[in-house]
């Protein structure tokens, strides 16, 4: 589904990814974990064409999107949630969902989208009418993946959905994450959250310093003495 | 938070329908009721300024672009329609109609020569570039000397006709300016209301996300641009031929910073800010005739008071 190789990534001259390569199959949900400043952000927006990358490649469903202009890769199917809740505050609900649901193909495709997200996330369908930007931290990160599942997405790119949300509210999106993967949406997830991140991957990749240090499925990962003493709490600093 | 308080755009589409017909009725009746010849004269500059700043208000409101030259696209389109009247199609009443899509052509190319270069990249570049175009029209106008006689301006611009029908006569030109305004809002509020005021919406609101949800941002913001330049044009030639003359001193910064004042005092992505503002900017300083020189105070202080009360200009921000 999506492979990366080699991928390298600088900013003026500071390099942040040293080459690293990995992928996503169909039907499955990845997880990148790290510390901050790991590359975890840059990996993804060099995906999703927001960052250009300065070597390696990345192919999505068969196809070579490495260098295309982030809308490009968009229209492709592959949808990125940026970290950090970025809904459109002076649009209204229903606004930013539409937003999304133009890339759904057509109107009828828009309206079943326009369903299943309401389902998924009964509390936007109150809220239609209201601005973005008044919503609370919880309902606007739901926004932000509604919106994005609004446009049929082949794959998912989910920076940081837990970041900031009270704990009940992060057990609500990593619930939201299984369901959306048993739909057959592959996602690549990026979380500080290691423990809930490995509970609801298949596989994960750790990351160090603009490299991948680790890879495997996500239950030996969440064994491993390494990463329970760096990111699950067992002596590290979070977890 | 008054950024996000109650907008208009909140109001039922069947109350925002309300509004609008009742808008056109009292536009058809003025004319029947009031027979100053002046307020008519007022409502055809209202009429005008009504087009510059709803157009200017898709760039600045809507897409979220600084433009501080629209004056130029204003007078390049007014040039065009004096020129082809004047020469290109003299004596006919052809030659007004001709300038039509002479103006929204020229209008919308230089709308993308600007912006080819300055769309792309972020930061004031656009700013700079519009602020840059605006110089080099009026320094076009004096310069070109052959075809726009310079300093001196362009003089006995005919009268706008259709046929043998004279529309530049009493209420007549009203309503013309009118009918164009009135085209030009309905267009805008159907763009406005539909997708592409969504994209450009979201464009203004956050460039990145917008691009990860597949909006092509260059492309958005140059039909913002050339959209908006087409408009202007289309008001500097209704206003060429409505005054009759015209000379490069009409379309300077002062003229651009007005048009953007009236979008500001408004409400900048708002579908009646910039009505709103045109109406307080053409009116408002007529009201205040009677003080003679007390006047330039007292607008100025009154603006920099609704400025403090309300930032997001009368109706709000959209
Ligand atoms: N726009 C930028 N300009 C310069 N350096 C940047 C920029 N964005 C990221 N970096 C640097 O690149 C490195 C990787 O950053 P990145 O945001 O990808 O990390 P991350 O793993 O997502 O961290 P976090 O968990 O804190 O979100 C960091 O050293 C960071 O300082
Ligand atoms: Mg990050």
């Amino acid at each position: 589904m999506l492979e990366v190789e080699g991928l390298k990534a600088s900013y003026g001259g500071i390099t942040a990814l040293h080459g690293i390569s990995f992928r996503v199959e169909a039907g499955e949900v990845v997880s990148l974990i790290g510390a901050n400043g790991a590359g975890k952000t840059t990996t993804l927006k060099c995906i999703s064409g927001v960052v250009r990358p300065v070597a390696g490649a990345i192919r999505f469903a068969g196809r070579d999107i490495t260098g295309l202009p982030p809308h490009e890769i968009a229209r492709a199917g592959l949808m990125h949630v940026p970290e950090g809740r970025r809904v459109f505050s002076l649009l209204t609900v229903r606004e930013n969902l539409l937003t999304g649901g133009f890339l759904a193909g057509d109107a009828s495709a828009a309206k079943r989208n326009m369903e299943k997200v309401l389902s998924l996330f009964p509390v936007l369908g109150e809220r239609m009418a209201q601005l973005g930007g008044t919503l609370s931290g919880g309902e606007q990160q739901m926004l932000a993946i509604a919106r994005a599942l609004m446009a049929s997405p082949k794959l998912l790119l989910l920076d940081e959905p837990s970041m900031g949300l009270a704990p009940v509210l992060v057990e609500r999106i990593f619930d939201t994450i299984h369901e959306i993967a048993k739909d057959g949406i592959p996602i690549l997830l990026v979380e500080q959250n290691a423990g809930m991140a490995l509970e609801t991957s298949n596989r994960a990749y750790v990351m160090e310093r603009g490299r991948i240090v680790m890879e495997g499925p996500a239950g030996l990962l969440a064994a491993d003495r390494r990463i329970r003493e760096a990111y699950l709490g067992g002596g590290g600093t979070r977890g | 938070m008054r950024l996000l308080r109650g907008r208009v755009g909140d109001a039922s589409p069947a109350r925002k329908r309300a509004a609008l017909a009742s808008l056109c009725v009292a536009a058809v009746l003025v004319p029947l009721v009031v027979r100053d010849g002046y307020v008519i004269h007022l409502l055809n500059v209202l009429g005008i300024y009504v087009i510059l700043s709803s157009g200017l208000n898709i760039s600045v409101g809507l897409a979220g672009l600084l433009h501080l030259g629209y004056a130029g696209f204003y007078g390049l389109g007014a040039y065009c329609g004096a020129i082809i009247s004047t020469r290109v199609v003299p004596g006919s009443w052809l030659g007004f109609w001709a300038g039509l899509p002479a103006a929204v052509a020229i209008g919308m190319l230089a709308g993308a020569l600007v912006g080819a270069p300055s769309l792309r990249l972020r930061g004031h570049y656009f700013a700079i570039a519009t602020l840059g175009f605006g110089e080099i029209v009026r320094s076009l106008m004096l310069n070109l000397t052959g075809l726009t006689q310079g300093p001196f301006g362009i003089k006995a611009i005919p009268s706008p006709k259709l046929l043998a029908l004279d529309l530049g006569q009493g209420p007549r030109f009203y309503y013309l300016v009118a009918a164009f305004a009135s085209l030009a809002l309905y267009g805008i509020w159907n763009l406005q209301y539909g997708r592409f005021g969504r994209f450009w919406r979201a464009v203004r609101e956050d460039e990145t996300v917008a691009q990860v949800m597949g909006v092509d941002v260059f492309a958005a913001k140059m039909w913002a641009l050339m959209i908006s330049s087409a408009l202007a044009a289309v008001a500097g030639w209704l206003y060429a031929h409505y005054v009759s003359y015209i000379n490069p001193s009409n379309f300077t910064l002062d003229e651009s910073i007005l048009v953007l004042c009236m979008v500001i005092l408004g409400g900048r992505g708002t579908f009646w800010g910039p009505i709103i503002g045109s109406a307080l900017l053409v009116l408002f300083p007529e009201l205040l005739r009677p003080i003679a020189e007390l006047r330039l105070l007292v607008y100025g202080a009154a603006l920099v008071v609704l400025m403090a009360v309300r930032p997001e200009g009368v109706v709000g921000a959209g």
